[in-house]
C-alpha cells in the first residue's frame, strides 16, 4: 500500500453568486514511502492547491485521501491540525521562519505543539541544526541569516516531527541558483537515507533530480514519468 | 501534558509581550489607572466608612437613648402656668422607670442630667457640662479612666459631691496638680476631684447630647437633683433662660442587636402615651438604625466610586483589544505557519488569550499599590488645600485621614483586570484561530 493515496480528488471553490472555480478536476495520485516526488505544472494548474490537500491544510471537496493508513479527507479542523504536526513536515518557497524566533525555537515549533518537554526540544532542535549544516549559526534570528541558512532551518524545521512525508513548495524558488543546489543537494540526501519527499516546482532541473514527475494542468494529472 | 503546554504557552505570551515593552506598558496603563480608582476609591470610602461607624458604635450598637428635646418657643408658651418664667419639659424619673419595667430584657437603663455651668478651682474658671448619672453610665458608653476611679454605687446613695472630669476639663481647670483629690466649685458647692477620663479625641461625643466627652464633668445624679434642684438657670450666651427638666437622657442598654428594634418601638408607645402629644419634649434615638443608614450611604459611595473607575476599566479593556487586534493582524503570517506546523484553533486562542490576561492582570497588579499610594494621599492633599483655603482642614482630616484597603478590595480590583483581560482578548483571539492557514501564509 502507498505512504499516501488520493483517489479522485477534485477541490471546487465557490466564488459567490453560483459561480464556482474548479481548482482539482479528479486527481488520482499514489506516493510510496521513500519515494522523491516532483509535482510540475504551469501556474494555476492546481499543484500548490494539490500540495495544500496533501498537506492537509486543506480538505478536498470530494474524493478520498489516505494518508499513512487513514482516511484524512474528511477531518475535523482540530484533527487536521494534528495530523499536519505529527506526520506532516513543509518547507516553504518563502522560508516562512517565525522572525522573533532564533533558528532552534524556529526548528522547535512542531515539537512545542505535540506537547515535548523543553529539554527534549532543545536537545533534538541541536541535533536537526547539526545535520542540516546550520552548526554555530542555530541561535541566531532569521534576519540575521543568509537566505540559504534560513532554508536550511525550515528543512530542519521540517524533519523536527519526524513526519510520514516533506512537501516543498518551490524550496529553491527565493534563492540563488549555488545556494538552490545545496538546499536540493539536502532533499537528496533525505531521500538516500529513506524519507518520502514531495516538490512543487516548475524547474525541470530540479524535476528531473526526482524519482518521478507528476505533471499537472487544469487540475488534471496530465503525465507521470520515472526518472 | 496539557499543563506542560500551558505553561510553555504562559511563556511564549510574555515573550511576545516583552518583544515590544513600550506597546506593552503603555496598553497597561488603562487598566492600572482603572485598578488604581477602584482601590483608592474604596480604600477612602472604607475609611470614612469605619470612622463614622467607629462613632455610632460607641454610642452603642445595642443602646437606646432617649433625650429630652428642649420645646420651640410657640410650643413652650402654650404651657399654661409656666408662660415665660420657665420651661418645663423633658424626662422624668417616672419615664425611667416605666421604660425599666415595660421593656423586657432591658439590661440597665441609665437616666443623666444635663447641667450647663461654669466650673471653678482657684483662679481658674471654665465652662463645662455637668453630667448627672448613675456608675453603669461608663460601661454603657465605654467610658475610660485616666486616672483615679469612676463613681461608686455609694457616691450616688450618699449623695457624694464627687465628680469625675473629661480630659479637656482636666487640663483647663487643674493644669498642674495632681487633679485627683483636689476640690473644684460647681456652682455653691464644692466638689472631689476622684478620676479623670483619657481624651477622646475633639470630635467624638458621649450619649445622645452630642457634647464633647472631654469637657465633660460626671457627678452622681442623686447630687445633681439636690444640689442644682428642678428648675436651672442657664446663662449662656448672654440670655436668660429657666428651664425644669428632671432627666436630659435616659439610654437604654439591651442585651442583644436583634433586641433593639423591638425595645425602641415600646419605649417610643410610652413616651407618646405619658407625654404631651402637643408638645414633643423627647426623641429616641436609635445608634444601630443610623448604622444601618451608614451602611446604606457607604454602598452608594461605593457603588458611585466604582462606576466611575469602571469607566477607566472598560476603556483600558476596548485599548487592549485594539492592540490586540492589530497584534493579530500584524502575525498573520506567523498563525499561519503555527497552524501549519500543528497548532489547533484553541492553541492559538490561548496563546492571544495569555497576552490579554497577563496584561490586564500586570496592569491591575501595579494599580494596587499605585491605588494604595494614592488613598494615603489624597486625604493629606485635600487637608492642604482646606488649608491654604482656611475651610475646616481639621474637619477634613479627621474624615479621611484612614483609608482602610480591604482584601476584599484588592481581590475585586485583581479579578476584575483578570477578567477585563480576557474580555477584552476572547475576540482578537477568535479573529486569530478563525483564519484559514493557507491565506494565513500567503499573508505580506
Amino acid at each position: 500500500m502507498s505512504l499516501a493515496e488520493l483517489v479522485d480528488i477534485q477541490k471546487v471553490y465557490p466564488m459567490g453568486a453560483g459561480v464556482e472555480v474548479t481548482a482539482l478536476a479528479g486527481i488520482s495520485l499514489a506516493i510510496d514511502e521513500g519515494q522523491y516526488s516532483a509535482i510540475m505544472g504551469p501556474s494555476g494548474s492546481g499543484k500548490s492547491t494539490l500540495l495544500n490537500l496533501i498537506g492537509c491544510l486543506d480538505r478536498p471537496t470530494s474524493g478520498r485521501y489516505i494518508l499513512g493508513g487513514q482516511d484524512v479527507s474528511n477531518l475535523s479542523d482540530a484533527e487536521l491540525s494534528e495530523v499536519r504536526g505529527r506526520r506532516i513536515g513543509f518547507v516553504f518557497q518563502s522560508f516562512n521562519l517565525i522572525p522573533q524566533l532564533t533558528a532552534l525555537d524556529n526548528i522547535e515549533v512542531p515539537l512545542f505543539y505535540q506537547g515535548m518537554h523543553r529539554h527534549e526540544r532543545r536537545r533534538r532542535s541541536l541535533e536537526l541544526a547539526d545535520r542540516v549544516g546550520l552548526g554555530h549559526r542555530a541561535r541566531h534570528k532569521p534576519m540575521e541569516l543568509s537566505g540559504g541558512e534560513q532554508q536550511r532551518v525550515a528543512v530542519a524545521r521540517a524533519l523536527a516531527n519526524d513526519p510520514l512525508i516533506i512537501l516543498a513548495d518551490e524550496p529553491t524558488g527565493n534563492l540563488d541558483s549555488r545556494t538552490g543546489q545545496e538546499i536540493l543537494a539536502l532533499f537528496d540526501d533525505l531521500t538516500a537515507r529513506g524519507r518520502t519527499v514531495v516538490v512543487v516546482t516548475h524547474d525541470e532541473s530540479i524535476g528531473r533530480r526526482a524519482h518521478c514527475i507528476v505533471r499537472v494542468a487544469d487540475g488534471k494529472v496530465v503525465g507521470h514519468e520515472r526518472n | 501534558m496539557l499543563s506542560l503546554k500551558s505553561t510553555e504557552i504562559l511563556r511564549l505570551g510574555f515573550a511576545n509581550l516583552l518583544l515590544h515593552p513600550a506597546r506593552s506598558v503603555l496598553t497597561m496603563l488603562g487598566i492600572l489607572f482603572g485598578v488604581c480608582a477602584v482601590i483608592a476609591t474604596l480604600a477612602v470610602v472604607e475609611g470614612i466608612s469605619a470612622k463614622m461607624q467607629e462613632e455610632v458604635l460607641r454610642l452603642g450598637a445595642t443602646n437606646i437613648i432617649v433625650e429630652a428635646v428642649k420645646p420651640t418657643e410657640s410650643e413652650a408658651t402654650n404651657q399654661p402656668g409656666n408662660a415665660g418664667v420657665a420651661v418645663a419639659y423633658g424626662l422624668t424619673y417616672e419615664d425611667a422607670e416605666r421604660i425599666q419595667s415595660s421593656v423586657a430584657g432591658a439590661e440597665v437603663v441609665v437616666p443623666a442630667r444635663k447641667i450647663r455651668t461654669t466650673a471653678r478651682y482657684l483662679t481658674h474658671r471654665t465652662r463645662a457640662v455637668v453630667f448627672g448619672t448613675v456608675p453603669w453610665y461608663a460601661e454603657t458608653y465605654n467610658l475610660r479612666l485616666a486616672k483615679g476611679r469612676w463613681l461608686a454605687p455609694l457616691d450616688l446613695s450618699k449623695t457624694d459631691n464627687v465628680c469625675v472630669l473629661g480630659a479637656s476639663v482636666a487640663r483647663d481647670l487643674l493644669p498642674r496638680v495632681e487633679p485627683v483629690g483636689q476640690n473644684l466649685w460647681l456652682g455653691e458647692y464644692a466638689y472631689r476631684v476622684i478620676g479623670v477620663l483619657e481624651p477622646r479625641g475633639s470630635s467624638s461625643s458621649a450619649g445622645a447630647a452630642d457634647e464633647d466627652v472631654d469637657r465633660i464633668i460626671f457627678i452622681p445624679l442623686t447630687a445633681a437633683t439636690q444640689r442644682f434642684g428642678e428648675t436651672l438657670l442657664d446663662r449662656s450666651a448672654g440670655t436668660q433662660s429657666f428651664e425644669i427638666c428632671e432627666l436630659h437622657e435616659i439610654t437604654v442598654k439591651l442585651p442583644a442587636p436583634e433586641q433593639v428594634r423591638p425595645a425602641a418601638r415600646i419605649v417610643t408607645a410610652l413616651l407618646q402615651k405619658f407625654h404631651d402629644p402637643q408638645k414633643k419634649d423627647w426623641e429616641v434615638r436609635v445608634p444601630l438604625e443610623r448604622l444601618e443608614a451608614l451602611e446604606r450611604t457607604k454602598w452608594l459611595f461605593v457603588v458611585l466610586g466604582v462606576s466611575i473607575a469602571a469607566i477607566s476599566l472598560v476603556v483600558g479593556g476596548i485599548g487592549i483589544m485594539n492592540i490586540m487586534l492589530a497584534s493579530v493582524t500584524e502575525r498573520t503570517r506567523e498563525i499561519g505557519i503555527r497552524r501549519a506546523l500543528g497548532a489547533k484553533r484553541r492553541d492559538i486562542v490561548s496563546q492571544f488569550l495569555v497576552e490579554t490576561v497577563a496584561l490586564s492582570t500586570i496592569g491591575g497588579a501595579i494599580g494596587v499599590p499605585v491605588g494604595i499610594a494614592l488613598a494615603t494621599v489624597i486625604p493629606w492633599l485635600l487637608t492642604k488645600a482646606a488649608a491654604s483655603l482656611g475651610i475646616g482642614g481639621e474637619a477634613a482630616l479627621t474624615v479621611l485621614s484612614h483609608p482602610i484597603v480591604t482584601p476584599e478590595a484588592i481581590a475585586l480590583a485583581l479579578g476584575t483586570s483578570v477578567l477585563v483581560g480576557v474580555v477584552s482578548g476572547v475576540y482578537p483571539a477568535y479573529r486569530a484561530a478563525q483564519m484559514d492557514p493557507i491565506r494565513a501564509l500567503r499573508h505580506e
